[in-house]
């Protein structure tokens, strides 16, 4: 076991590091100067030498680079290029923001998909069945940066339900926070929602064709105990793997999501820096991100693990 | 991958789209305020306290004088930084800071200025001249400080006593108070610049109506009325929250919604919703920069280094460049491509100036632009490859002068290039023409020395001509205000004719703003300046 944990571990920080290369290098490979991004409308070459030199863009990438890693080691992710506000600070406050919209897009999207079916197996070939697959399959097809739109005009300016952007700190007023949270959920929460819904679907179909569903209906259960309890569990087990499989994804959408509904969250900052060329802001915050998935991928080897001998003995072995 | 491309995909089409879903609905209400268009005059007097919230279309860099780079910066400052000098409604130079207008001695070469007094700073420290030469070597001399160049004439500031300052410079440099205006005039706190140092940014501290609360990056920059301010009978608000909306339509609608009672620069693709909107109206400024096409002739080994020609014929003979201007109707591209919103013009100096002079653009003439080709003998059609910003506007812009410029026998092939990297293309030489503007200076010298002359920091356009930098040394160093104007008509009249920039059009310049808010200033220079607004009172 002991073995085993090691090596996982080590390979996570081989990962890392890879990561950390990677961004490093993917970023100066952007065209653009950074230097001239930088120095907006005062770009003499004075000023752009003095950029240069204050943030060290003249030396050789590997110099750059050991430095970098070196104040990153230490949890100092450096200074943003254009604002001079601190990397890390910046990105913890970031963090939390975007971490609340996918979990409550997997609510909205839960709360709509896994009902929908529900719906739609038990009523297969029937017209719940299909109108839920149409609005599934429109969902799964509708851009979430149109119906965003789509939504701010109807809900936001049309009829005043909804506030039409912005973010609201939790700590300030957690209900005008959820309130601001509602729709920009709903449009990042729709296409999961229909992933769920499909996925739901097919699993309770199989589930319903299952010899302990008949048995169950031959026991004489009445129907809503069939499909709810004995269906219903065993079918959930698939749709909350997809559910999260889909957490990468979520984080992505949350980037254009953020926005059209100018939520100041990691995807709002990350978009940003790249067009500033802000680098700092680019290499930590990509950073933080693929360590997050690193962390979050050896976390789960270790839960199976634990739940399943057979890798770990497996893991030993090659 | 897929995902990444959908992303792509999605980022690309988000202006579009965008634009559709503001604009598809045909306006029904009229506007229930007649003054709706019209700027600044109100009456209604403002109550005391409340919050405004302001959409800024981008997010400003760092809150330091000596540091700031970005336009939308000054908008910030201009609330709670003030400078020696200001410009009023009219683009005229106004003492703020400074008590009076600077006494230039004869030979131009020391510049005094009294210092208002009086004045605390929101530290509740006291203005004075020490602080005044504390803050200008500070701009002088900070490593990454982005004043070097302006203050370069200025050798030493003195402090002659406690409430004057002296500026001696190398030689008379008439823009000077232009640039006291700016940034470069902004005073800082001595104590708080002891105290954070380089990171003065952090937590600026100055002379305003308000002051600096909290910023969030990315987010937000919160001000708060100031209890220090010599002037605070003008001031109402309590707070201002500036947020930071980057697309245009979702600025737009966050005002029509109520979210934000200011929104600046809006597209001219929103302005009927929200002229339409009763409860908003909308103020209008011409801006003092000006858009154009920039011609690369000389820019062979990038913009610090020696010239070269480069072979293109458009680059080399003056008069296929002549052609392509005749070739586009400036009006036509105004109506169809900006809504008739802007100003067709061919100055870099916009109409509100002083400095502006009777230009005649000339028509648009074909059969003109066809004889010159000829006379030049070159081959058409002749191939003009166009740099552009990457959105729908700038690819409308391309699409038009295409298609004007085939008429007179151009081949134009817009090339649509995000923001940054075009700027490096142009800084390195590496392109044919160019559409970009700039954001403007209140002295004239600022929208044209830099782009003329042989050794200017930002001449893409590669031109050299003795000539042409003569008049424009000259035309720096008078201080006479109606000598100048007559040395920039020259400088206009002989750039116009090596054409190595084709302006085209001033941009006016939209803020729409809530009507409950009362006394916001809106000029030229595109900055809010909240000092008096406020609430109306019912």
């Amino acid at each position: 076991m002991k073995s085993y944990l090691l090596k996982r571990t080590g390979a996570a920080l081989v990962a890392l590091w890879l990561a950390s290369v990677i961004v490093f290098a993917g970023v100066r490979a952007l065209p653009g100067d950074a230097a001239l991004a930088l120095a907006g409308e005062e770009r003499s070459p004075e000023a752009l030498a003095e950029i240069r030199e204050k943030y060290g863009l003249d030396d050789p990438v590997p110099v750059q680079y050991i430095r970098w890693a070196g104040h990153a080691l230490r949890g100092d992710l450096g200074q943003s290029v254009r604002t001079g506000l601190d990397v890390s600070d910046t990105i913890v406050d970031k963090v939390p923001i975007t971490l609340e919209l996918a979990v409550l897009s997997v609510l909205v999207a839960v709360l709509i998909g896994i009902p929908a079916g529900v719906v739609a197996a038990s009523r297969k070939g029937k017209f719940a069945d299909y109108a839920s697959n149409a609005v599934g399959l429109a969902g799964l097809s509708i851009p979430n940066f149109w119906l965003g739109l789509v939504l701010i005009l109807f809900l936001a300016i049309r009829i005043e339900v909804f506030p039409a952007s912005g973010y609201v700190p939790f700590l300030e007023s957690p209900l005008r926070n959820i309130y601001y949270m509602i729709l920009p959920a709903f449009v990042l929460g729709t296409a999961l929602a229909a992933v769920i819904m499909r996925q739901m679907r097919s699993s309770m179909l199989e589930s319903l064709d299952a010899d302990y569903v008949r048995t169950a209906r031959a026991k004489g259960l009445s129907e809503w105990s069939v499909v709810g309890s004995h269906a219903f569990r065993n079918s959930l087990i698939t749709v909350v793997t997809v559910i999260g499989l889909q957490l990468g994804g979520l984080i992505s959408g949350a980037v254009v999501t953020e926005q059209i509904f100018v939520i100041p969250g990691f995807g709002n900052l990350i978009v940003a820096a790249v067009f500033q060329r802000d680098l700092p802001v680019i290499q930590g915050a990509v950073l933080v991100a693929a360590a997050g998935y690193i962390v979050v991928n050896l976390l789960v080897d270790i839960v199976y693990s634990l739940l399943n001998p057979r890798i770990r003995i497996a893991g030993e072995t090659a | 991958m897929p995902r990444r491309r959908k992303l792509i995909t999605a980022m690309l089409a988000l202006p579009l789209v965008a634009a559709v879903a503001c604009t598809g609905e045909p306006a029904t209400e009229t506007s229930a305020d007649p003054q709706g268009q019209q700027s600044f005059a109100d009456n209604r007097p403002a109550r005391q306290g409340g919050e405004v919230t302001v959409a800024l279309a981008e997010e400003p860099d760092a809150l330091d004088p000596s540091l700031a780079r970005t336009f939308v910066g000054r908008i910030v400052f201009a609330n709670m930084c003030e400078k020696l000098y200001d410009t009023d409604a009219n683009l005229e130079l106004v003492p703020q800071l400074a008590a009076d207008m600077p006494d230039i001695s004869a030979d131009g070469t020391t510049v005094t200025i009294p210092i208002r007094r009086g004045v605390r700073f929101n530290d509740g420290t006291q203005l004075d001249a020490a602080a005044v030469k504390t803050s200008i070597e500070r701009h002088q001399n900070i490593t990454g400080s982005a004043r070097t160049a302006e203050l370069a004439p200025v050798q030493s500031v003195e402090v002659v006593d406690p409430m004057t300052v002296r500026l001696n410079l190398s030689q008379p440099f008439a823009p000077l108070t232009a640039i006291l205006a700016d940034r470069a005039g902004m005073i800082m706190s001595p104590a708080q610049l002891r105290k954070s140092g380089a990171n003065f940014g952090d937590n600026p501290v100055c002379v305003g109506p308000f002051e600096f609360a909290e910023r969030r990056a990315g987010d937000a920059i919160v001000l708060d009325r100031s209890n220090d301010y010599y002037d605070a009978d003008q001031v109402n608000l309590d707070r201002v929250t500036f947020s930071i909306i980057e697309q245009g339509p979702v600025r737009a609608a966050n005002l029509r919604s109520g979210e934000v009672d200011i929104a600046e620069r809006l597209d001219t693709t929103s302005l009927e919703d929200i002229e339409a909107e009763q409860g908003l109206r909308l103020y209008e400024a011409t801006s003092i920069g000006y858009q154009g096409i920039t011609v690369n002739v000389g820019n062979t080994n990038g913009v610090e280094q020696p010239f070269g020609q480069r072979q293109a014929p458009i680059a080399s003979d003056p008069r296929v460049r002549r052609a392509f201007e005749l070739s586009l109707d400036r009006e036509a591209i105004n109506d169809v491509v900006f809504n008739g919103r802007y100003e067709p013009s061919c100055s870099p100096i916009a109409p509100n100036s002083k400095f502006a002079p009777e230009i005649d653009c000339g028509e648009r003439d074909v059969e003109q632009a066809k004889s010159l080709l000829q006379e030049a003998g070159v081959q058409t059609p002749v191939p003009v490859e166009l740099m552009l910003a990457t959105d729908q506007t700038a690819v409308r812009l391309g699409q038009v002068v295409q298609e004007m410029a085939k008429e007179a026998g151009f081949a134009v092939n817009a090339r649509p290039t995000e923001f940054v990297s075009s700027l490096d293309l142009a800084d390195q030489g590496n392109f044919d023409t160019f559409q970009i503007g700039w954001s403007g200076r209140v002295d004239p010298d600022g929208n044209i020395y830099d782009f003329h002359h042989s050794e200017g920091a930002l001449n893409y356009s590669g031109a050299h001509d003795p000539e042409v930098d003569r008049m424009l040394e000259q035309a720096r160093t008078t201080i006479d205000t109606e000598e100048r104007r007559q040395l920039y008509a020259d400088i206009i009249d002989a750039v116009r004719e090596r054409a190595n920039i084709i302006y085209l059009y001033h941009e006016n310049l939209f803020t729409g703003a809530s009507s409950d808010i009362v006394g916001l200033q809106y000029h030229g220079d595109g900055l809010l300046r909240l000092k008096t607004a406020g609430l109306a009172a019912n």
